[in-house]
């Protein structure tokens, strides 16, 4: 009896192995020559926003620096940022390292190195222009650097730091921004088909209430905080003199700095990572809107441009006539009937 | 005395809420947001496609060669030839549910049918030029000859112009009848089962299409970038006859397209343009190689400067690529391990890229003209793909049966058949029309949703223009004037797009009704509370005078 359980089990084993192995080779078959991408994607963009000005908000501008370092190391162009930063602590008079942006007391990395490319800088960081960078109704005479010309094969990787409260978050101390704009303003995108798929990141304090009223499909949302909580910093450079990164920014980090180009995490793993005794807050993350499973949607999807590629096999044969000028005779000299099919002429 | 202070005191009462009441009125219109009526009803008919019939005619002359011989009737060919095209064109996957778009979206077929007398000397030897040669997009002719060899299998020779040669094995009316329509069907339905594709599902980007992702967006132009990376310049300096080749080998191609978008073209060289990864060396036989799997990464985004800031039309790039010498010579590797032989791989919406291991043992190499030929084929194959140009050889022959022999012409050096060019027209007016309606349908959802956006007269005579064009485009098609029809919708996306990209358009921020109370409560409150007290005390004394004057 036992004895043909164990074969049973055997065959069921073999057979399951057979099986799985026979998928596999039918995936990467798929794979082959052709498209990479189980997304759908074609590029990435990312808009990072840091909503907060003067000195003491040092870690918000650190936090933003970090993403847009880690974007560009995982590939997406700096014609694909759009970085909004007020920008005014690198050569802030109390800065006692000039021209650097640390993100840990150590002070292994210069964020500011000598590659930014701030795109909205000081006063120019409003609500008016982060929404119309979104919804890309900008003045004609925009520069291209300035604007979000994305597609809907783009996924889109919104990331705000600032000072935040239930369902608002303040820009520069001057206005603020509410959950109502933010979710009109995605939907605006996404009438026009402005964006594939959407990460929103959010890391201010109850963070989560902002991504509440977003009613726009393919976005998936994730904040630092619930409402009514707070969001920490993560520690202070007591050279710099004040907090160098938040929290939550602090260990997404921790995550993304293990992940490369040709990393296979995901998102879940990303979301996983969370730990709230670390945070000293409760991380949100929605997924209601998003229509693929976290555990499919790779890390690089969205902090990353991992390009699809088509192998170009056949090419097209230029003839090798030199007429140059246009005429429809042109095309007719080439009216040479070049196979045995001809004879009968 | 007290009569005269009691009049005074309610005239100054009475005067305060004269002014409240012509200042209300002020007040509403002043505060109100400024709405041009949009045609609501009208875009509404237009996405509920009741509004139009798209219609794709197709005109088809058949000479029809009289051999003497012969004793076939072709009386009836014309009609056997619509009807059994017709009934193969409506068999398709169209659900039940889609009934509205099959009532609204058609692809009708003439046929004239003309006896050809001197088919023997019409067609010389290696040369379709004395044939007729049809200028409009939507008539193709179709000559059909008796073969003269004992071959058996029917051929096709499908020219670059908007005509075919059919050679008939049998010269049998059946067997001319259902090769005609296996050609025309073949020829069309690909482009066809586009179209209906995209009509219904205009904004299916949730699926993994190879076609819907690789080609680009319609857009009025686009700017062609050849870019010829050197991996290391310190011991192999390159250039190329760049503007030479594009001259030569893209400007009739350019050309040619023009009248769907425009093509602005520039070159550039960069030196030190490194991978940002280590390729896989093959030490037997000492050379690198990539795989697919690694080509996603190739692009070196950080520090290749691809980024041009000429214009915000979209970009593509075309990359030709020279590895460092330590990388040399470096291939692209299919996935069953193959060397590719063009060396080649194309990025959806982006560009191509090729790679070149050219001689290093003089220190310098220019890419000649006659180098820069190839390359330039591959160029314009990935050009043509990204364009949405669409092979004609490879969609009919998958569609034919096998029996035919289907061949044809060398393609000219526009790089594009009138055929290909023909279909890309009419996918791209179907694209556009189909865009601009949903993109006026957007814009009218979102004045109706969002109660606070300003909209501006210039607005509303976009979208009047932008419907008026649609009208236009569609009536042009009804008309066979295809090169009409491609120019209104091209008008109606541009105006469709401007008025929803207007900057004007961005709503003022959410400003709900609470908010309203708590700004004019501080404002309103204290300047109510006296007056309304004041009321009170007129009323209550006019009572009292009323009674004790009783």
């Amino acid at each position: 009896m036992t004895f043909n359980i164990i074969r049973f089990l055997t065959i069921l084993i073999i057979l399951y192995t057979i099986i799985s192995q026979i998928s596999l080779a039918q995936d990467t078959e798929a794979i082959v020559d052709g498209f990479f991408s189980r997304g759908g994607h074609t590029n990435n963009w990312a808009v990072l926003v840091c909503t907060s000005r003067f000195w003491f908000n040092y870690r918000h501008i650190a936090n933003t620096l970090s993403i847009y370092r880690t974007v560009k190391r995982l590939g997406i162009p700096d014609s694909n940022i759009i970085l909004m930063l007020a920008d005014d602590v690198a050569c802030n008079p109390r800065n006692a390292f000039p021209a650097t942006v640390f993100n840990n007391a150590g002070r292994y990395l210069d964020l500011y190195g000598d590659n930014v490319e701030v795109d909205y800088r000081g006063y120019e960081v409003t609500v008016e222009n982060f929404i119309r960078v979104l919804t890309g109704r900008v003045a004609p005479d925009t520069p291209r650097s300035k604007r979000l010309l994305s597609d809907d094969r783009s996924n889109i990787l919104v990331y705000m730091t600032g000072h935040g409260g239930n369902e608002f978050l303040k820009f520069q101390d001057a206005e603020e921004i509410s959950s109502f704009d933010l979710a009109d303003a995605f939907e605006q995108m996404w009438e026009k088909r402005r964006y594939h798929e959407v990460l929103f990141m959010i890391d201010t304090c109850q963070a989560n209430t902002m991504y509440s009223q977003i009613y726009s499909p393919n976005i998936l949302a994730t904040g630092s905080s619930e409402l009514g909580e707070n969001s920490y910093s993560h520690h202070m450079d007591t050279d710099i003199g004040v907090a160098v990164i938040d929290r939550f920014t602090y260990y997404n980090l921790e995550f993304l700095e293990k992940v490369d180009m040709q990393s296979k995490a995901t998102l879940k793993d990303l979301f996983n990572s969370y730990n709230p005794n670390f945070i000293h807050s409760t991380p949100g993350v929605r997924s209601d809107l998003f229509s693929r499973p976290l555990d499919k949607v790779l890390v690089t999807d969205f902090f990353g441009s991992v390009q699809n590629i088509e192998l170009t096999g056949q090419q097209y044969n230029i003839s090798n006539s030199d007429i140059v000028n246009e005429t429809i005779i042109s095309d007719e000299s080439n009216f040479k009937v070049n196979y045995d099919f001809a004879y009968f002429f | 005395m007290e009569e005269n202070n009691d009049k005074i005191r309610r005239l100054i009462i009475a005067s305060f809420y004269i002014v409240i009441l012509f200042g209300l009125p002020l007040w509403w219109k002043t505060t109100e947001v400024y709405r041009a009526q949009l045609p609501f009803a009208e875009i509404e008919e237009w996405s509920n496609w009741e509004a139009f019939d798209l219609e794709f005619p197709t005109l088809f002359i058949i000479y029809v060669a009289s051999v003497e011989s012969s004793t076939i009737n072709f009386a009836n060919l014309s009609s056997n030839l619509e009807n059994s095209i017709a009934s193969r064109y409506n068999v398709d996957n169209f659900k039940a549910s889609n009934e509205k778009y099959q009532k609204s979206m058609q692809f009708p077929v003439k046929v004239r049918s003309l006896d050809w007398n001197n088919w023997r000397n019409g067609l010389q030897y290696g040369n379709l030029e004395k044939l007729n040669v049809v200028s409009e997009n939507g008539q193709y002719i179709l000559y059909i000859l008796p073969s003269t060899n004992s071959n058996p299998n029917t051929k096709v020779l499908v020219g670059n112009q908007r005509q075919a040669v059919i050679e008939i094995n049998q010269w049998d009316i059946k067997v001319i009848e259902k090769t005609v329509s296996d050609l025309i069907v073949s020829l069309f339905m690909p482009e066809q089962a586009a179209i209906k594709k995209f009509i219904m599902e205009p904004l299916s980007n949730s699926k993994v299409e190879l076609d819907s992702m690789r080609t680009m967006k319609y857009s009025p132009q686009y700017q062609v970038t050849f870019s010829l990376m050197n991996g290391d310049p310190s011991d192999l300096l390159v250039n190329w006859d760049i503007e030479e080749a594009v001259n030569k080998y893209l400007q009739l191609f350019v050309n040619k397209i023009s009248v769907i978008s425009n093509l602005t073209v520039d070159s550039q060289i960069q030196h030190y343009a490194r991978l940002t990864f280590e390729p896989f060396h093959k030490a037997d036989e000492n050379y690198f190689y990539l795989t697919p799997e690694l080509l996603p990464h190739f692009i070196n985004a950080a520090e290749w400067n691809l980024a041009s800031a000429v214009s915000s039309y979209p970009t593509l790039n075309f990359i030709l690529y020279v590895p460092s010498k330590d990388q040399s010579p470096l291939y692209i590797q299919d996935s069953k391990g193959n060397i590719m032989e063009s060396n080649a791989f194309l990025i959806p919406r982006w560009g191509g890229v090729i790679i070149k291991n050219p001689d290093r043992s003089t220190g310098a190499h220019n890419f000649s003209l006659e180098e820069l030929k190839s390359i330039m084929s591959i160029f314009i194959t990935q050009l043509r793909g990204l364009l949405g140009v669409h092979d004609v050889w490879t969609e009919a022959k998958h569609a034919l049966d096998v029996t035919t022999n289907i061949e044809f012409v060398t393609p000219p050096n526009t790089a594009v058949t009138m055929w290909e060019f023909d279909s890309l027209t009419r996918r791209r007016i179907a694209e556009n029309i189909i865009t601009s309606i949903t993109t006026l349908k957007s814009l009218s959802q979102l004045v109706t949703e969002i109660p606070n956006m300003v909209v501006l007269d210039h607005i509303q005579t976009e979208v009047f223009l932008a419907l008026d064009n649609l009208a236009k485009s569609c009536a042009n098609l009804h008309n066979n004037q295809y090169n009409l029809a491609l120019y209104h919708s091209k008008k109606a996306i541009e105006l469709a797009e401007s008025a929803f990209f207007d900057p004007t358009m961005v709503s003022m921020l959410y400003f709900p009704d609470e908010h309203k109370y708590a700004i004019y409560m501080p404002l309103f409150v204290p300047i109510s509370v006296p007056l309304l007290v004041a009321l009170h005390r007129e009323i209550k004394s006019f009572k009292e005078n009323k009674k004790a004057i009783k």
